[in-house]
């Protein structure tokens, strides 16, 4: 039993990085209805900048933080005008679609020429201790992790409820052309949306590797499955969903791992994936006629 | 002095071929005109190239003197035309409190928007009465009300209404109609201007100042709402 806590307080640390991911993931999907497949390889760039700013060039850890943060808002904004606008004023979500998959290699590519294919050691900025709760002693780090993302999710809710900007990204989730006719400013916002998107989905991957303390060229693909998955599992473009999604996907990971072997967790997760595509293909929180905002 | 708007041989369209061609017309501060004409017309069209949503391939349109037709849709909003679109195109996932809310998102003053949505909820309790459902779940009365009060929200100098009784029963279109009366009288003193698509050219000849007539994209009659009749429109649809 003391395990079984343990392993579940585990799984919401690192589900608390995937609902950081799915979120941002969601986000780009309730206003424009896209995948966006470049994400993790978009954070994947800012998580390369973070090690040569700690490693490198020995930033300050919060200095170094910030402006990662920074930046992942910057990749997501750069790609949404290179890559995803010019598509997407032409109508042609397909061509959005394959453009995605483009840009996530383009980017692996660039970082694999910046950074080298090694997997890099990246300092563990995360330091955990133990608590000792009846017999069960839990390292403090998933709590960490789990109480950044409920901050960050919470504060980001409130901002699209009562900020100006906040409404008009809802607005546009829901029909762009008559939130033009409201003196919404459509693409403007939806640079905002791929800005928060990269900002929130950055905090997660910084989490992510400083808790594990591994970067490799691959971790953007692993950032943008987990994203998708969290994101469907909870429900296509509802935050909440998205926060649930991640925590449970996480959780599951985690006994998986516990109880089974670290070596079929991938297995069982999109098998379960699937099971819930097909039994509730609106996701185990979403609602079907909210599956699009 | 020139008209609040003024449309000078416009030909406008989507993607493929012009719908109105050589299309002028004005509107000055406070007054009432209504566009009618069969379906197809290109009535609507007029109103999306006013409001940035058509594009004019020739001619100009001008608000207050200055060309618009080159500006994004925002920036037309922003700069004091509303337009209420037809099928309401309410925010479907918002209440009623919301969509009206957002119609003052061109105003900077937060308070004062807050308090015209409140001031609005007073006056009419059929909006009232949705102010915490959402949009998709409003019979299309409702919305249509609350989608007038929308375009309100932002203190426009011109309102755009497209089609505002179309599928609605006739109690609701004279529930309407008292509605842009109201309006009217109201924001006389303001200078507020309605440019007003109509199919029921009763009702609209009875609430406009002025009348134009569009067939097949172009203009096709002009004269003072005093002097057409519903059946002298009926004509000049069919072509006699």
């Amino acid at each position: 039993m003391t395990e079984f806590a343990q392993q579940i307080v585990n799984g919401l640390g690192t589900g608390s990085e995937y609902a950081l991911w799915a979120v941002g993931y969601g986000l780009v999907f309730q206003v424009l209805g896209l995948m966006h497949f470049a994400h993790g390889d978009t954070l994947l760039i800012g998580l390369y900048i973070a090690w040569s700013l700690l490693v490198t060039l020995s930033f300050p850890i919060w200095i170094a933080f910030c402006l990662v943060i920074a930046a992942g808002g910057l990749l997501a904004a750069v790609v949404e005008r290179s890559v995803y606008r010019p598509l997407v004023k032409r109508n042609n979500p397909m061509a959005a679609f394959s453009a995605a998959l483009g840009a996530a290699y383009i980017l692996r590519n660039i970082a694999t020429l910046g950074w080298g294919h090694d997997a890099k050691i990246f300092p563990r900025t995360l330091e955990g201790s133990s608590i000792h709760v009846g017999g069960a002693v839990f390292n403090t780090i998933p709590i960490i992790a789990l109480a950044v993302t409920l901050t960050v999710v919470g504060l980001f809710t409130l901002f699209l409820r009562r900020h100006r900007w906040g409404q008009a990204i809802l607005m546009v989730a829901q029909d762009r052309t008559t939130a033009a006719l409201m003196g919404i400013p459509v693409y403007r916002v939806i640079s905002l949306v791929y800005v928060l998107s990269g900002m929130i989905g950055m905090i997660g991957a910084l989490l992510y590797v400083g808790q594990f303390g591994a970067l490799d060229p691959l971790v953007g693909l692993d950032i943008t499955l987990k994203a998708f998955v969290a994101a469907l599992i909870g429900g296509l473009g509802r935050i909440g969903g998205a926060v649930l999604g991640g925590l449970l996907l996480g959780v599951m990971e985690a006994l998986v791992i516990g109880y089974v072997s670290s070596l079929y967790s991938d297995a069982v997760v999109f098998g379960i994936l699937a099971i819930i595509i097909v039994a509730r293909p609106q996701g185990l929180f979403g609602r079907v006629e909210e599956v699009k905002l | 002095m020139s008209p609040l708007l003024e449309l000078d041989g416009v030909n406008a369209g989507y993607e493929g071929p012009d719908v109105v061609h050589d299309v002028s017309l004005t509107v000055e501060p406070g007054e009432v005109v209504a566009l009618l004409g069969p379906n197809g017309a290109g009535k609507t069209t007029i109103l999306n190239a006013i409001s940035g949503l058509a594009r004019v391939r020739a001619g100009t349109v001008a608000f207050d003197g200055v060309p618009v037709h080159r500006l994004p849709p925002h920036r037309i909003a922003t700069a004091g035309i509303a337009h209420v679109p037809q099928g309401r195109q309410l925010f479907g996932y918002s209440t009623g409190r919301e969509n009206l809310a957002i119609g003052g998102y061109p105003r900077s003053d937060r308070k004062a928007v807050e308090a015209d949505v409140e001031g609005f909820l007073g006056r009419w309790p059929i909006a009232e009465r949705v102010a915490a459902q959402r949009g998709n779940l409003m019979s299309g009365g409702e919305q249509q009300v609350v989608a007038v009060g929308r375009g309100l929200m932002a203190r426009p100098r011109l309102l755009l209404l497209d089609e505002p009784s179309l599928g609605l029963a006739p109690i609701l279109v004279d529930r309407l109609m008292e509605m842009l009366r109201s309006v009217e009288a109201e924001s006389a003193t303001d200078g507020l201007a309605m440019l007003l698509v109509e199919q029921n050219a009763a009702k609209a000849i009875e609430l406009a100042n002025r009348v134009y007539v569009m067939v097949a994209g172009r203009v096709v009659h002009h004269s003072r709402a005093s002097e057409i009749t519903p059946a002298q429109v009926v004509e000049l649809y069919l072509g006699r």
